[in-house]
């Protein structure tokens, strides 16, 4: 389901809209790039990290702080995507994921959502480092230096 | 000393938390307050679009931004607070406060920008009078309020 390549880029390659994920005009509603960011980001973490599912049980919970989607075209029902997973800044206690949805009919990249995840010890409330074997995965999957970065990097500012 | 009461208008969408809301770290996922957002969207258009206005035209989503503050649980009350902002002749903005009701405790911010777009040519269209007559009893100068969204 997600396949590493030799560049270090993750896709994530099972969205197909059906007719649940449509609007009144047939479109797919922009909603669906959110909850597919959750599963692309849930899938990254579950096959990279092999103690992802030790970390949820642990008192460190992972919290999503702020998204932004950009949408760059329309998609309709039928059309397949993979989702590219990258990762921008990374801090002490937090980091930057980037979501990029290519529509593979329009040949065309119809939507980047970027959101920060933060980790938190649930026992103290308080913010904690992110632990290692996440901190270990994302580091390997930077924001690759494509012409498509340029596209919405500067959407960023306006909102 | 004197005290001034300023009572801005805004369209308010109420929402109790279901369990099917929640995820297993019992809060509400962070997906979930977005879907939200568009229901309190939904909800605030649905005076101007009618059967007539839905074949000519669609509301097209162009920009997103949601911040979490606070989490929820199931059994919450929390308001959602609509207000205009930025309307221009093809696009305007709409700020959404998510708070607990009593509390007022600040759940999530959240701003999305909106254009029309005219079926016939699939080019964005003037906003039509019958949504500035709904947008600007709420409108707000985003630049003065109290929220960065």
């Amino acid at each position: 389901m997600l396949k590493p390549s030799e560049d270090k880029i993750f896709t994530f390659d099972h969205l197909k809209t059906f007719f649940k994920h449509t609007d009144y005009h047939g479109y797919l509603h922009p909603y669906n790039y959110f909850e597919w960011t959750s599963y692309v980001r849930e899938a990254f973490f579950s096959e990279m990290c092999t103690d992802f599912k030790q970390i949820l049980e642990s008192p460190i919970k992972m919290m999503t702080a702020k998204i932004d989607s950009f949408i760059l075209g329309e998609s309709s029902f039928g059309d397949e995507f993979y989702a590219r997973f990258s990762v921008g800044k990374i801090k002490r206690v937090s980091c930057d994921i980037i979501v990029r949805f290519f529509n593979k009919r329009l040949k065309k990249i119809v939507c980047e959502t970027q959101h920060t995840l933060v980790f938190m010890d649930s026992t103290t409330q308080k913010f904690a480092p992110i632990p290692e074997s996440i901190r270990e995965a994302i580091s390997r999957f930077g924001e690759p230096e494509t012409p498509e970065k340029n596209l919405t990097s500067y959407q960023t500012d306006e909102l | 000393m004197e005290y001034f009461a300023h009572s801005q208008k805004a369209f308010v969408y109420k929402y109790v938390v279901m369990m099917s809301d929640t995820d297993q770290f019992k809060h509400t996922s962070f997906a979930n307050y977005l879907k939200l957002m568009f229901l309190a969207t939904d909800a605030l258009f649905l005076p101007c679009v009618d059967s007539n206005f839905l074949s000519e035209n669609r509301i097209r989503l162009v920009r997103s931004r949601m911040q979490f503050k606070r989490q929820t649980l199931a059994g919450d009350n929390i308001l959602i607070k609509v207000n205009s902002s930025n309307i221009r002749d093809s696009q305007f903005t709409l700020l959404y406060i998510f708070m607990m009701e009593g509390s007022a405790e600040l759940v999530t911010l959240g701003k999305q920008i909106y254009e029309i777009v005219d079926l016939k040519n699939d080019k964005t269209t003037t906003v039509p009078h019958n949504f500035t007559q709904l947008l600007e009893p709420i409108r707000v100068e985003e630049s003065y309020s109290l929220y960065k969204y």
